[in-house]
């Protein structure tokens, strides 16, 4: 018997037609989300009564590469970023190793307290950073730190976040797994580095990422721990750029392009452990 | 019964170890052991010892703590009571790794983010094995189990039953003096799990090493094991070759969880031949199922010590039988046709439902006949109050 073409061209058009309106939707989502970004390269090449011209120019046929060296030298933002990667390294790793062994712990070691420790450290989830900025700015006084990198660094090393992140991924890691390694002699410690971690490779990208992200992007904590140039960092110089460069928005938009290098390049390197760390949940069979 | 009981190698040593050709074979020992977690006490007073060589099978339905022995040998549990020893060590304060124990388990525990080649070679790595040594082993274990052309896949990549094999392997490798398997057929299909069974089998027969095989499927416990360990709530019930759980069950909970289908288990009632019923001595008679049926003379003497009239009678579905002259009146609820028989499912006029089987030959029946039936073999008794058996 032959199929009445009818019947299976209309659930093919019906397909095209949902494909179509999809790609169109991510299509606008897209120009949104990528015009400020485009309007910031473009202005960062134009000189800056080019900017304030209208209609604005939305292509720059003589593009001005000067703006960056401007940028990059005269506001020093050469230091800053030198200053930014140092603080933001450091966080990400560290915050990274206290996450997973504390994660751990949480998720696979039996220990006095363990819960009521865990819901301490879920607990600073939920008071805001404006809350706790005065006391800490108070201690690190105290401690003489004022004005250095431990200011920038030491009280981001640990993350409750990361933590309750780890923890959930290792509670994920069948016990079999577990007891399997043990009777082939592997204690928590490797099982952890040879086991586990390596089953979270993708959450591990995706957490490095977002503590990168978030330390990069801090600024009123390094504004107000930090007074000179030498241990300031982007975000602050940034500030300073727009303060000391009114007039030329050029060397504005080429600064800040020049602070989201890194984490763009980041993103390219990491984009796919990024995904797949954010859908594992979803996915996984 | 489905299975008989096999013969496996007279290996004991009077040190309870016996070294072969394939390595060292030890023997294990469970005595007075218990488990508890807070209130719930997971294994009871359990004594019970798997000879060397020998495979031994746990059998019991799911939560009654066999799984949990299988974890106090290995080490991964440590008992609230009692003692195990391997060979002639008694492990309970020895590390896992050092107690010489390899575990299959359920799910197969294989390390998902690395190549079957090197899933079977972890125990080997771990115990800081050459890299010469331990390639040639890999690939010799690999071999016998026909997963060879398999060694650079990762686990996600195989089907159940290749998972199964790479497990096994994994627990192979290294020869260690115990193999503890739990249920670890249970994640396969039915063919798939009849074909490993007799590999399992194979395997043992071959490397001759003391298995201890966890599983609910009585099946797979009359077929494989030498001797059957039957648990329920945490406590061992029976402990006997196939054949004598089978045929001479230690109570009414074996005689219903042994055997497929399971024993019919009914409340009869001694009407002469005891102390208290009267009768001509040696000649017992009951009411069973609604019907006057003869016991053998045996349960003359068991009965002589027994104070009530009323007991647990069993009867395999073999041994009940359509018989037009049968005093046990029935309407057939289903028929299965197995083969060379019919297995029926009975409702009686109480309402219970029993299973009895016809030969071939012996008529056609169908769902809604009233029939007979005929007690036609042994007739177990089991107390009441205790649920043990009368007699031997």
């Amino acid at each position: 018997m032959k199929a009445d073409p009818s019947v299976t061209a209309r659930p093919r058009t019906r397909r095209a037609v949902s494909v179509t309106f999809r790609y169109v939707l991510l299509g606008i989502m897209a120009v949104i989300i990528g015009f400020p970004i485009y309007i910031t390269v473009v202005n960062s090449l134009l000189s800056a009564p080019q900017i304030a011209a209208r209609p604005p120019t939305l292509f720059p046929l003589h593009p001005m590469w000067g703006s960056f060296a401007t940028a990059f030298n005269q506001a020093h933002l050469g230091i800053y970023l030198r200053n930014s990667m140092i603080v933001t390294v450091l966080i990400m790793v560290a915050e990274l190793l206290t996450s997973i062994l504390a994660g751990y712990a949480f998720a696979c070691v039996r220990f006095p307290f363990r819960r009521t420790i865990f819901m301490l450290c879920i607990a600073t989830l939920m008071v805001p950073m404006e809350a706790t900025i005065v006391p800490n700015r108070q201690t690190i006084v105290e401690l003489g730190w004022f004005n250095s990198f431990p200011a920038l660094i030491v009280p981001f090393l640990a993350s409750g976040v990361g933590i309750f992140l780890f923890r959930q991924a290792f509670l994920g890691v069948p016990r079999d797994l577990h007891d399997a390694a043990r009777l082939d002699g592997y204690g928590h410690f490797r099982f952890l580095t040879r086991i586990a971690v390596p089953l979270n490779r993708p959450l591990i990208g995706a957490f490095a990422l977002y503590a990168f992200l978030s330390a990069w992007n801090q600024y009123l904590w390094p504004l107000i721990v930090t007074e000179t140039n030498g241990v300031r960092t982007v975000q602050i110089g940034l500030r300073q750029l727009q303060a000391l460069n009114v007039d030329q928005t050029n060397v504005i938009f080429a600064g800040t392009l020049l602070a989201a290098l890194p984490i763009f390049v980041l993103l390219l390197i990491f984009q796919r452990q990024l995904v797949r760390g954010l859908t594992a949940g979803a996915l996984k069979g | 019964m489905a299975g008989v009981a096999r013969e496996f190698p007279d290996l004991t040593g009077e040190a309870g170890e016996v070294m072969t050709d394939q390595g060292k074979i030890s023997a294990v020992a469970l005595d007075r052991v218990s488990k508890r977690y807070g209130d719930v006490e997971a294994v009871c007073d359990l004594t019970l010892q798997a000879e060397p060589g020998e495979l031994l099978v746990l059998l019991g339905p799911s939560g009654c703590g066999k799984s949990t022995v299988l974890r106090l040998i290995a080490g991964l549990e440590s008992p609230s009571e009692g003692t195990v020893r391997i060979g002639t060590q008694v492990v309970n304060d020895v590390d896992p790794k050092d107690r010489d124990v390899a575990m299959v388990f359920q799910s197969y525990a294989l390390y998902p983010h690395l190549s079957v080649r090197r899933n079977i070679e972890f125990p080997l790595r771990s115990r800081h094995f050459p890299s010469n040594e331990r390639g040639e082993l890999v690939l010799r274990v690999a071999k016998s189990l026909q997963i060879e052309h398999l060694l650079d896949r990762k686990p996600a990549q195989l089907s159940g039953g290749q998972r199964q094999r790479v497990a096994l392997a994994r627990a192979v490798v290294r020869r260690p003096a115990v193999f503890l398997l739990d249920e670890p057929l249970s994640n396969l299909d039915a063919q798939l799990r009849i074909e490993m069974r007799a590999e399992l089998v194979e395997m043992h027969a071959r490397l001759r090493t003391t298995s201890i095989y966890v599983t609910h499927d009585q099946t797979e416990a009359i077929t494989m094991g030498h001797r059957i360990a039957v648990m329920h709530d945490g406590r061992l019930q029976q402990v006997g070759t196939p054949r004598a759980v089978y045929e001479q069950p230690a109570n009414a909970f074996v005689a219903g969880f042994v055997g497929n289908p399971p024993m019919n288990i009914l409340p009869a009632h001694i009407t002469s031949g005891t102390a208290n019923s009267g009768g001509a001595a040696g000649v017992v008679s009951a009411n069973f199922l609604g019907g006057e049926i003869a016991l053998g003379a045996e349960h003359s003497v068991a009965l002589r010590g027994f104070s009530s009239d009323e007991v647990l009678a069993g009867v395999r579905a073999e041994h009940l039988s359509p018989d037009p002259e049968g005093t046990i009146h029935a309407t057939v609820s289903l028929v299965e046709e197995l083969g060379d028989y019919q297995q029926l499912a009975c409702r009686l006029g109480t309402g219970q439902l029993v299973t009895a089987r016809a030969r071939s030959g012996a008529g056609t029946f169908a769902t809604g006949d009233a029939i007979a039936l005929a007690v036609v073999g042994e007739v177990h008794l089991f107390d009441p109050v205790t649920s043990q058996r009368i007699g031997s």
